[in-house]
Order: C-alpha cells, then sequence, then structure tokens
C-alpha cells in the first residue's frame, strides 16, 4: 500500500502553487511601515588609498537621511567582521580600498531613488594604488602586499597539501606514460534570478529582525551576534522565498550589516536590495582555480598516480565558506571514480585585488574544480595513449565490489556502480555508432566530438568529527508536531533556494508517517521557530535534513506504538509497522493509523504518557554520500564561425534513493544547463586596472532556451548504505559533471588536428582560432 | 587604453596653441553638456555630461597643465569622477608648422576606472574614438573659421 505523496513518487510541487502565480515573498516583498532605502557607493578603482569622502552635498539631496561611512562604523568597532573562513573583511573602509566596486559608504533615504541620487553626490577622492590581478604575480617576490594588516607578510593565503608526495613522485617517474596539463577554470558568478538584499528592523525592545536572502539562516544569525554583539536571543533571520542562491547567498555581505546600522541609526526599517551590476561586480564568485595536473599510467592505460598543483585566487580576503579543516574544500575529491594507489594534491590560496568569495555556483566545496580536471585530463591520457576514452574509464573505473571505497587521498566512498552508468549512458547514446559517424565526417572533413565525462561527487557535509564552520559542525535538523487532527508541521535547519524542499521533505515524512503529504506543512528559514542547522548549500539538504526527517518521524513512530499498543490493547511488541499504519502481527485488519495514534495523543494516552506526538532530530551524518554519473555530449563544429552545437547529450545519474523523480530530473536538467554555461559561454574576466570585464548581462553570458540543447535523462540507483533513506542528494552533479563532457567532446572533435586542450569557456572566437591557426577555417 | 591621431589646419602655429590652452575656446568644441571653469591659468576643472551607451551621468573633472612649450608643445593632465566611475588622461600635443598650416600630433593615455569601464568596456573605445575624433574636428573647423 502506498500513501499520498510518498517516496519515488514524482507529485507536483506543492510550492509552486504560490510561485506560478506570482504569489512568493521575497525580500524585495517586504515593505514596513516607515522603511528606509538604503543605496551603496561603490569604488571605481581596484586598489586606492581613501583620501577622503565628502558627505555634504549627499547630505542636501531630497529625502536623504544618512550617510554611513567606514568611520562611522569603526567607532562601534563594525567596520571589519569575521568571514567564514576565519579571515576579516571590511564591511567599510576606512583607508583603502581593496577591488572594484567595493563598498565606501552607504546613503539611507526615504526611496530608492533618493538613495540613488545621494550615492551620486557623494564625493569620494582616491589616491589610485598598484593593482593586483594575476595571483601568480601576487605571489612574485616584489609584489605589493595586499594585506599588510596581517602577520604574514606575503599574499599567499594558506598552503594546503594531502597525500602521499614522495610516493606520487616516485609513481609517476615509474610510469610507462605521463600527461601533464594546465588548467584555468575561470571566474564565475551565480546570476540568480533574485540578487541579495534585506530589510533590517528593530522593535521597541530592541529586538533586531532581518529579512535576508540567505541560505543559512542560523550560522548568519551566529555571525551577526559575534560582529553586533546582539544577543542571540535579539536577533532574528527570516529567509523568505529565495530565488536561487547556489552558493551565493552564504556569505555574509557588507550590505546586510550596513543595513542593520543604519536601522539602528535611524530607528526605522532598512531595505537594501542590490541591483544586477552589483551583483555580478562585487558578490561572491566561483572557481578561479589555476590548476596545473599530471597524470601517470602504463602503457596499456592502467593509471598510476595523480599530481595536481593549485593556484587558487580568493580576492582580498579569504571569504570563501569551507569546513575548516579544508581550505580548499573538497578539491581533493579529485581522483575522482579511479583507483590511483598514489595521489598528491597541493593548493595554494592567494590574495589579489579582486572581490571575495570562492564557494559559490553549486560547486560543492570545489567538487566541481576536482570533477573538471580529473575527467579532462583522462581524455588527455586517452589521446596521449591513443585509447578511446570509454575504454580508458571502464578499464580503470573503482570496481562496485570495492565499496566502501576509500581513496588515496582519505575520504571513503560509500557506494557506487560506474560500469553501469557509463555502459547505460553508452547504450542510450548509441556510442558505437556515433564513433563510426565520427570517422565518416572526418573523412568529409566535418568536425564531430564526442566527450565523456565520469564524474564521482561528494556532498552531504558533513560528519561532525570532520566538519564544521567557523566551529559550527555540520549537522542539520527537523523537528516535526503532529497535530491531534492527524496533520502535522515539521521545520527544518535547512533553507530552500527553489529545491522543492515543501515537497520532498513532506514527502519523506509521509512515508515515515503513514500521513498524506498534502497533510504536512513544512517550515523553514525563520530562526525563532525553526531547530538550528546550518543551512541549504553543497547539496546537503536531503543527505542531512532529509535524514534528520527520516529520524525524527521514526522516534514519533517509537512512541505511536506504544500508543497503538495501548488501543488495541496488546503488547508493543506484538505490533510491526506496516502498510503506514502499525497492525498486530499476522492480524491485519486490527490496527491503527498514524491518524489515530495522533488523536489518541492528545485524547486517550497510555497511563504515565505524555501527551503530544513531537519529535526532533539533529543529525549528524557519519559519512558523506557520493553520488556519481556518466554523460556523454555529441556535438559538432561549424568550421566557418567555430560556433559549437551540442547534438545530443545524455546524463546518466545516480544519487541513490530519489525521494521524487520529477524534482530530480529538474534539478539535473537545471545542473546541466548550468553546466553548459561555463564551458561554452561564462566568465568574469579583469582587465589590468582591475575593473572586471562584463559587469552586465550584456557580456557575462548565460545559456538561454536557445543555446540550451534537449537534456536526455536516465539513471541507476545505487543506494548510499549509511543513509536512513539510501539518498545521496543530486542538487549539484549535473553542474559538476558537465562541463568536462562538454569540453571533452570539443577537444575530441578537433584532436585530428593535435589539439589536446582548450580552457573553458571555449567561445566560437576560441575555435575559430585554432582552426584558423590550423588552416582549416 | 591610447588614442591618437594627426590633423592639418589651415591656421598659425601660436594661434593653434593658443587655442588649446584656452579653457574658453576649448569649451566650443566639446559637444557634450558641459562647464569649464579656470581656477589659475595652469589649472581648471568643470562638468560634463557624457556615457558609453545607457550609462551616462555627470563627471566633475580638473584639468592640470603639466607641460608648456609654446608654441611647439603641451601636456595635459585630467582626472574625472562620477556615477561609480573614474577616468585620468594624460593627454600631448606637439605643433608643426610648414607655411600656413600646422599639423597638430596629439596622443593620450587613457585609463578608466568603475562602472564605466566595466559595463561598458565592450563600447568604450569606440565612443572615445568618436568623442575624441569630433572634438578634434570641431578644433579645426573653429580654427579655420576665426
Amino acid at each position: 500500500m502506498t500513501v499520498h505523496g510518498g517516496i519515488g513518487q514524482s507529485i507536483k510541487r506543492k510550492e509552486d502553487a504560490r510561485f506560478v502565480r506570482g504569489k512568493g515573498n521575497y525580500v524585495d516583498d517586504v515593505k514596513l511601515p516607515g522603511m528606509l532605502y538604503l543605496d551603496i557607493v561603490r569604488s571605481p578603482y581596484a586598489h586606492a588609498t581613501l583620501r577622503y569622502i565628502n558627505i555634504e552635498k549627499a547630505l542636501k539631496v531630497p529625502g536623504v537621511l544618512a550617510v554611513i561611512r567606514g568611520k562611522d562604523l569603526e567607532a562601534a568597532n563594525l567596520a571589519w567582521m569575521p568571514t567564514l573562513m576565519s579571515d576579516k573583511q571590511m564591511v567599510l573602509p576606512v583607508e583603502r580600498v581593496m577591488y572594484q566596486a567595493q563598498e565606501v559608504a552607504a546613503v539611507v533615504a526615504e526611496s530608492r531613488y533618493a538613495a540613488a541620487d545621494g550615492v551620486a553626490a557623494v564625493e569620494v577622492d582616491y589616491e589610485p594604488l598598484p593593482v593586483v590581478v594575476d595571483p601568480m604575480k601576487a605571489l612574485e617576490p616584489n609584489a605589493p602586499i595586499l594585506r599588510p594588516d596581517r602577520k604574514e607578510q606575503t599574499n599567499r593565503i594558506w598552503h594546503w597539501e594531502v597525500g602521499d608526495r614522495e610516493g606520487t613522485d616516485k609513481a609517476l617517474k615509474g610510469s610507462d606514460v605521463v600527461v601533464k596539463q594546465h588548467l584555468y577554470i575561470p571566474r564565475l558568478n551565480v546570476a540568480s534570478i533574485e540578487t541579495c538584499g534585506c530589510v533590517a528592523s528593530f522593535d521597541a525592545m530592541g529586538k533586531l529582525t532581518v529579512w535576508m536572502t540567505t541560505q543559512a539562516p542560523h550560522a548568519i544569525r551566529t555571525v551577526f551576534a559575534l560582529v553586533t554583539g546582539l544577543p542571540e536571543q535579539k536577533i532574528r533571520i527570516i529567509s523568505p522565498d529565495i530565488g536561487g542562491g547556489f552558493g551565493g547567498k552564504v556569505p555574509v555581505y557588507p550590505g546586510y550589516v550596513i543595513a542593520v546600522v543604519a536601522a539602528l541609526k535611524t530607528g526605522r526599517p532598512v531595505k537594501w536590495i542590490e541591483d544586477r551590476s552589483e551583483n555580478i561586480q562585487a558578490d561572491s564568485f566561483a572557481r578561479d582555480y589555476h590548476i596545473d595536473a599530471e597524470i601517470g599510467a602504463t602503457k596499456d592505460g592502467k593509471l598510476t598516480a595523480l599530481r595536481v598543483k593549485t593556484i587558487a585566487d580568493h580576492g582580498y580576503t579569504d571569504a570563501a565558506a569551507n569546513p575548516s579543516k579544508f581550505p580548499a574544500g573538497l578539491f581533493h575529491i579529485i581522483t575522482g571514480s579511479y583507483p590511483f594507489e598514489k595521489a598528491h594534491v597541493e593548493v595554494d590560496g592567494v590574495y589579489t585585488n579582486k572581490p571575495p568569495g570562492g564557494i559559490a555556483y553549486r560547486c560543492s566545496f570545489r567538487v566541481t574544480e576536482a570533477a573538471f580536471t580529473i575527467e579532462r585530463m583522462v581524455d588527455v591520457l586517452a589521446q596521449k595513449l591513443g585509447m578511446d576514452p570509454a575504454e580508458l574509464r571502464l578499464k580503470n573505473f573503482i570496481p562496485p565490489e570495492s565499496f566502501p571505497y576509500k581513496s588515496a587521498l582519505g575520504w571513503t566512498y560509500d557506494s557506487g556502480n560506474y560500469p553501469a552508468a557509463l555502459r547505460k549512458a553508452m547504450d542510450l547514446i548509441g556510442y558505437d555508432a556515433l564513433r563510426k559517424e565520427q570517422a565518416e565526417k572526418r573523412e568529409r572533413g566535418e568536425l564531430m566530438g564526442i566527450g565523456i565525462s565520469s564524474f564521482t561527487e561528494i556532498v552531504g557535509a558533513g560528519p561532525s568529527h570532520t566538519f564544521d564552520i567557523l566551529g559550527l559542525k555540520m549537522f542539520d535538523s527537523c523537528e516535526i508536531r503532529i497535530h491531534p487532527t492527524g496533520k502535522a508541521i515539521a521545520r527544518f535547519g535547512t533553507k530552500s533556494q527553489g529545491q522543492g524542499h515543501e515537497t520532498t521533505y513532506a514527502q519523506i515524512l509521509a512515508e515515515e508517517l503513514g500521513l498524506s503529504s498534502d497533510d504536512i506543512a513544512i517550515e523553514e528559514g525563520d530562526t525563532d521557530t525553526a531547530p538550528y542547522g546550518l543551512g541549504t548549500y553543497a547539496s546537503r539538504s536531503t543527505p542531512t535534513g532529509g535524514a534528520a526527517a527520516a529520524i525524527a518521524a521514526r522516534k514519533i513512530r517509537d512512541k505511536a506504538q506504544k500508543i497503538a499498543a495501548h488501543l488495541l490493547e496488546v503488547s508493543p511488541a506484538d505490533l510491526e509497522w506496516k502498510d503506514h499504519k502499525f497492525q498486530v502481527k499476522g492480524v491485519p485488519d486490527k490496527a491503527k493509523t498514524m491518524q489515530e495514534i495522533a488523536f489518541a495523543a492528545y485524547t486517550n494516552l497510555p497511563p504515565g504518557m505524555e501527551a503530544g506526538l513531537e519529535a526532533v532530530d539533529y543529525y549528524d551524518p557519519p559519512n558523506m554520500t557520493y553520488p556519481f554519473g556518466s554523460y556523454i555530449c555529441a556535438l559538432d563544429i561549424d568550421k566557418d564561425t567555430g560556433e559549437v552545437k551540442i547534438r545530443r547529450f545524455v546524463a546518466v545519474d545516480d544519487c541513490g534513493t530519489i525521494i521524487n523523480p520529477m524534482i530530480v530530473e529538474g534539478q539535473i536538467h537545471g545542473g546541466l544547463t548550468m553546466g553548459l554555461a561555463p564551458a561554452l559561454l561564462e566568465e568574469i574576466g579583469y582587465d589590468e586596472n582591475g575593473n572586471i570585464q562584463g559587469g552586465s548581462f550584456m557580456d557575462y553570458l548565460l545559456p538561454t532556451a536557445v543555446e540550451t540543447p534537449k537534456w536526455e535523462t536516465a539513471k541507476t540507483t545505487t543506494p548510499s548504505p549509511h543513509h536512513p533513506l539510501g539518498a545521496k542528494g543530486v542538487g549539484e552533479s549535473a553542474t559538476v559533471g558537465a562541463p568536462a563532457a562538454i569540453a571533452n567532446a570539443v577537444v575530441d572533435a578537433l584532436s585530428h588536428l593535435g589539439v589536446t586542450h582548450i580552457d573553458i569557456p571555449i567561445t566560437p572566437w576560441k575555435v575559430w582560432s585554432i582552426l584558423h591557426e590550423k588552416g582549416v577555417a | 587604453m591610447r588614442v591618437e591621431g594627426t590633423f592639418t589646419v589651415r591656421a598659425p602655429r601660436e594661434r593653434v596653441y593658443s587655442f588649446f590652452l584656452t579653457p574658453a575656446e576649448l569649451s566650443t568644441c566639446i559637444d557634450d553638456p558641459h562647464t569649464i571653469e579656470a581656477i589659475d591659468p595652469d589649472h581648471f576643472k568643470g562638468t560634463v555630461k557624457a556615457g558609453v551607451a545607457f550609462i551616462r551621468g555627470t563627471f566633475m573633472w580638473n584639468a592640470t597643465i603639466k607641460d608648456r612649450a609654446p608654441p611647439e608643445r603641451a601636456q595635459l593632465a585630467v582626472h574625472g569622477a562620477g556615477m561609480g566611475s573614474a577616468f585620468d588622461l594624460v593627454a600631448s600635443l606637439d605643433l608643426s608648422e610648414d607655411r600656413d598650416l600646422t599639423t597638430v600630433q596629439w596622443g593620450a593615455d587613457v585609463q578608466m576606472n568603475g562602472t564605466i569601464a566595466t559595463v561598458g568596456a565592450r563600447l568604450l573605445q569606440g565612443t572615445i574614438d568618436k568623442k575624441t575624433n569630433a572634438f578634434f574636428e570641431n578644433a579645426r573647423k573653429k580654427l579655420e573659421t576665426a
């Protein structure tokens, strides 16, 4: 017997009833009586000394009530704030600006228009300083020291390494074949539909409420308490509907803090909403990794060792949000789907005159960078060996029987069946026929490429023994209350930004409690009501929050079993949970539903039992989860224009147990499109003066329906053995796996011309230039 | 960014030199709405309403004559700021005379920062070329009709 809206059912998303009718409630929809508006003066220079800030004219603009500068904040010890990586970040500068578009001052006014006029009237005098844009140059001995406030007088933030250096060196020296490749994975913007913003308001008792675009409201509350000195119980963070996060709404932005100060200063609510250009120019970025990778192999294609050295450009402060023990995130998942016996990874974090960030964009702690590198490198090796890239992968995959598998860099993969996923993808796309077609086209001088990516992800951060952010352990939580009529509410420490938690969490609870998912309300994002949690990012909601839901539901079932036994006048041991109700073993007709038990929990309890039917669980996962997949892309290249046209793209994903197949498919479609974007279109570049080249959607290119191919999706199912439901998480898989498949396909199309690598984004200009150089175009 | 050019005008070199170092005369060559005010013989300031494509607004600017070698050579440094942007340019003039013709060789190193450099980057070079050419064409016409 199935329960309505249980696990595995493609029910429609509950939240869409309001979203598709324009009834969502986003931060910019919050309107409070007497609310003021905040706009920000931003630096035109990437590096400059502040000579003075003249606010007299701005204060004379009609409607302007206040202008806040760094020195105003300094008096309250708020000019700097800690980052989530224990570095520090300016809220507003006092002496120097460190990147173009950095916040310099803030204007508070009666209307958004008056605030913008006030911003235009603020006069700032700058003395330009030498700009450091290139992280490699930042490490040169004579480079200007960008952070003289640090004890370490270098632009190197940290050096981190993992693995067996000597063993890897030896294994590479002993390998028949070694391939090396430099890869640049460019800086990206998350480009969520909703930009960042907040509304800050103090009540008469001095309690601060902030409606905020945040993916992690509880962690933000704690950071706010630490930064402002306000008692944590007097801070309420409400994260209403969020229009896309992708990691860009994890950090604490200066605008949030300034809005709180402005509300305190004026005694009125203050709203700050950034515009699109501000979002692209100043918000948390993704990627910006400069990677040198080497793979060794035997001459018959058996992988031996992997060595990776990386320069990570963090901008002027390390404001990523990696677990404390892993400054380069989970980049060392870079051994991917292959059983390297030896591996060694080094990463150097570097300061430059760019905005901080480094965690955003569905990257799950640098996993995209890792997956792209290993999957690109396997193709580089295949090309060197003259082997088919599918054959090379199938020859080297971690065997299904090896799980749980411990990698050379220390991770213990929970489960996987990589050959099954790749073979399924090859069957679906007709791999052998495509190779035959490619050979025929090459004979005719046409350019066709086939690219594979067999990626392994690592998500679900994370086990408390290893994972924390600023000391906060990375558990997550669920609190369930079942009402007397058998309806329920459940609150979570995570926060949906469009993933569909109101539906999927309700489906988990429906399955576990025997209630209809329609009868279960899901709430997230209000720190006054939801249990503490670390939020939603890095595909962690189902692995942590979803697990907490299952465990909390099972705690409720424990109590419900006793109540059912009381109602049925049997021993609890005589009951079994079957067909979503408690029934007497062997007597299916003698049973109690959860609705009946819930009513009894308030009306007819066993003697000595307290009333109510509630439970809470703070789930500390025993391990990470390891979703995986195999993607194959077939594309054609226009020789005359360099344009890449993706003809087919087959994505086989394995995220363990699936809660809602329709939502998972939607996640994969979105993720694939977000993987297509960096492969072919997206890049934030800088000129030598530190000006962003492409601070609007005129230049920062995103795929539209025109550029997006028809995605063909399929699945294999390999449940996680340690997750209560066997689920693994899927939010990021597609964007992690797709870029390498596309890049590999483009290089494959040009491989007969001697091309071994092209850095992403692979623009028509790059392709045409290569074709022109090779005498083809 | 470097912009440069050469043009020939039918006017005496002394007259051309004086023209380019006199704020009131320069003002007649600027198409965009502006103000210009002399602080002393070597310093002047003003405003100009300009922009790239849809990014338009008012810049406040000040200029300093860095080098005078009449009637042959002059160098001018200009700093402007406004609408989240800033520009710095160093412009040079070299004048040579051949009978009643003066050849003006000009060049400027322009550094743009902020919103205009970011959002308008693709259009910047074209806009600067267009405005500079318009300025000198206006100057040539004024000098020849004066």
